[in-house]
């Protein structure tokens, strides 16, 4: 288990709680800290004495508070850590749980964990601590659960109104290709189509015309 | 001889009338010519000739006008010493016309106006001789006699016998008018001193008042012999004027009743002639002078007009620019307004999240591992996913580049796992095309609609197609949940935000709605 962990939080209730949890897996040393800046500069000190943290956790969003802070959230604050350390692992613990805007946020600090804070929030991080440990990523489930909408480009619906014109795939696929408008082998379309139908939960290809039409797609 | 001598000649002792407007015709070119040049004294002296022109021809206010121009060319040019010589002459002429107009009063001011002129002293001397005239003419004799004896107090009256005689002359005429026992002799010595020259015009005005006062004298004979004198004079200038003047003597003398008394009508007639000539003149002039004026009334209506005119796209120009200025500032007025909402909304999302949901989070996390307060657990979590959920809706929008995934992931977090989300031509859209008013208009309107599926519909599809027109961008938002019936339900305060937001950045919105069928909504958004 990592010997010693710096906690980014300002609220003290979620640092108790994260200190009872890190404690019980055998954490030895739980710091805190209320802001970014002095998590950063704790990081530093902790580097220079040469007992640098493995590990930060850290919020994303935090209090202002009287003084002019240099990183305002604990996106910046992670950035900045992994930028003076490269051993340094972070996971953020936020109530941050957009899956977009997780993604992104992951994607720019390039942090190992992501635990979102709700019902089961500790339990997760506790998890996050584990995998991120053992070298593992960890999302929480419902930064992964959500399923991605449907984007439909300028030839789905292209096909969607030949389909309800009563032309077949095969005519379809004439069309597109007499009009350049590019992916028009019968296999790409038919791949189209099923995953159109899929994501309209449509028994048919007719039903599938018939919800575009309804939803006023075509 | 040249032509300049044989006009001016014409004019200043003219031979035949008819002459003259040929002259005039002449001096009217040369001045003319004077103006091109700029020979402004030239062009005042030729002027000045036509005045003397037209006062011949009877024209008094064609003359009077002259004059006038010409004073107005003095006033308007430098002064000097030729000019003031000039002056000194056109108030002279002046004096001349309202004495041939019988206005008394206005030839004497004249005299008074050309004497301030006057430079030589013999100047002076027959300024004032010509009022001593007016004075005569008014019959005041008086008056006259005063004004000559200031002429003959002058000091070198003496040296020139010409002045010198014409003020004995005239003195001696008016002396005789009441009965001065020196008039005689005055009268006789100024016809000596000019018999002694050869100034004919004054050797005849001698000869002319001497016969005159023989015959009121009743010594015919005498009378008779100086008409005579008078007759030859006459001849010798060979001007009809004089042939005239010289004849009528005759015509007063004779023995003969129907001659004197044809004299009488005569004279009468002339002065009555005269006197209508004066008014037709004067009617003439006025009835040119209210043309003029008629004329120059129409252009001051004219350029009143065009005045208004310009005052009026004045008060046009002033007022749009200050209905532009009025607008610009309520424009700007509204941007700051809308910029201290979204402040003040960002602030309250922040203070709910950080303080409220974190609040309700820290309790939850106390409970949430013991397994007996399963209950206040799912009753935190609603609380604090409300909390995050109003957050969440204050929370700044993103308008820069990101803008099409803020939306998408605005949308996917409402349809989450209940309703599957289509979307058409989010990332076609060019958003740099829609300022960030717009952009978080359409993310709020969007949002309300979200919100509303998510309470009301059950819907299981969502489909929301962006669709850019040449001028607008359409987004068409369609479930397919319960739907409402407008007919039965008011719409509820979302859908009155949406109105009002779309309203905001001049966009359209529409509503279509059945039970049973869905919801549409068409949201239109100017560029």
């Amino acid at each position: 288990m990592f010997t010693k962990v710096l906690v980014a939080e300002d609220m003290d209730h979620i640092s108790g709680g994260v200190e009872r949890m890190l404690k019980e897996m055998g954490v030895r040393e739980v710091a805190f800290a209320q802001y970014c800046d002095d998590a950063l500069l704790l990081l530093r000190k902790a580097q220079m004495e040469g007992s640098p943290f493995p590990l930060l956790i850290t919020d994303l969003s935090f209090k202002p508070s009287h003084r002019d802070e240099k990183l305002k959230d604990g996106a910046e604050l992670a950035l900045a850590a992994k930028a003076g350390d490269a051993h340094l692992r972070c996971i953020i613990y936020s109530m941050e749980d957009r899956p977009g805007t997780v993604k992104q946020l992951v994607e720019r600090t390039q942090a190992e964990g992501y635990v979102c804070k709700d019902r089961n929030g500790l339990r997760d991080l506790q998890e996050a601590v584990h995998r991120v440990h053992n070298g593992q990523p960890y999302f929480s489930p419902q930064i992964e659960s959500v399923q991605n909408p449907l984007s439909l480009t300028a030839l789905d619906i292209c096909i969607l109104k030949l389909l309800a014109d009563g032309k077949n795939q095969g005519d379809i696929s004439i069309h597109i290709q007499k009009n350049k408008l590019g992916g028009h082998s019968r296999s790409y379309i038919e791949k189209r189509i099923q995953n159109m139908r899929e994501v309209l939960g449509a028994k048919s290809t007719l039903q599938m015309v018939l919800f575009a039409r309804d939803l006023r797609i075509i | 001889m040249d032509s300049t001598a044989y006009y001016y000649n014409t004019i200043l002792n003219p031979k035949q009338r008819t002459d003259i407007p040929n002259a005039i015709q002449f001096y009217n070119l040369q001045k003319e010519k004077h103006l091109k040049e700029n020979k402004v004294y030239k062009a005042i002296a030729d002027l000045r000739l036509i005045a003397i022109g037209q006062l011949h021809l009877g024209e008094s206010n064609e003359s009077e006008n002259t004059v006038v121009a010409a004073l107005k060319l003095i006033d308007a040019s430098p002064q000097s010493d030729t000019i003031r010589e000039s002056r000194k002459g056109l108030y002279n002429q002046l004096g001349k016309i309202y004495r041939s107009t019988l206005d008394y009063n206005k030839a004497l001011s004249a005299y008074d106006s050309a004497l301030q002129f006057s430079k030589t002293e013999i100047d002076s001397i027959t300024i004032h001789n010509n009022r001593a005239t007016i004075h005569k003419d008014a019959g005041n004799y008086r008056k006259a006699l005063d004004e000559l004896k200031l002429a003959l107090a002058k000091n070198n009256i003496h040296s020139n016998p010409v002045a010198y005689a014409m003020v004995l002359n005239n003195l001696g005429f008016i002396q005789s008018q009441i009965d001065d026992p020196q008039a005689l002799q005055n009268l006789e010595k100024a016809l000596q001193i000019r018999e002694e020259s050869n100034y004919l015009p004054g050797r005849y005005s001698s000869y002319h008042d001497l016969a005159e006062y023989y015959f009121q004298r009743n010594e015919k004979e005498t009378a008779l012999l100086y008409a005579g004198k008078a007759y030859e004079v006459a001849k010798t200038l060979n001007s009809i004027s004089y042939l005239e003047d010289a004849l009528s003597l005759f015509a007063v003398m004779s023995e003969n009743p129907e001659i004197t008394a044809y004299k009488t009508i005569r004279d009468s007639l002339e002065k009555q002639r005269q006197l209508a000539q004066n008014k037709y003149a004067s009617v003439k002039y006025n009835v040119e002078k209210e043309q003029k004026k008629t004329a120059e009334a129409e252009l001051e209506r004219e350029k009143e007009k065009s005045q208004k005119r310009l005052y009026l796209f004045l008060v046009i120009a002033v007022g749009l620019v200050a209905i532009i200025i009025f607008k610009r500032l309520h424009e700007r007025h509204k941007r700051e307004k809308r910029k201290q909402i979204r402040q003040t909304e960002a602030r309250i999302s922040k203070k709910i999240h950080d303080e409220l949901a974190n609040g309700i989070y820290q309790v939850m996390d106390q409970v949430q591992m013991e397994p007996s307060q399963k209950a206040i657990s799912n009753q935190l979590y609603k609380l604090y996913s409300l909390a995050r959920d109003l957050s969440r809706n204050y929370a700044p929008i993103d308008t820069s580049a990101a803008y099409p995934q803020t939306l998408e992931e605005m949308l996917t977090q409402h349809t989450g796992a209940t309703a599957k989300l289509i979307l058409a031509g989010l990332h076609e859209i060019s958003w740099g095309k829609f300022s960030a008013f717009q952009k978080e208009t359409l993310y709020r309107v969007l949002q309300e609609l979200m919100v509303n599926m998510k309470k009301h519909s059950a819907a299981s599809l969502v489909a929301i197609r962006f669709e850019m027109l040449p001028k607008a961008l359409v987004v068409h938002y369609s479930d397919n949940g319960k739907g409402v019936d407008f007919s039965q339900t008011k719409k509820g305060l979302g859908l009155a935000h949406v109105e009002n937001r779309m309203e905001n950045i001049k966009g359209q919105v529409t509503f279509g709605s059945k039970p049973g069928e869905g919801f549409l909504a068409r949201l239109e958004i100017p560029l």
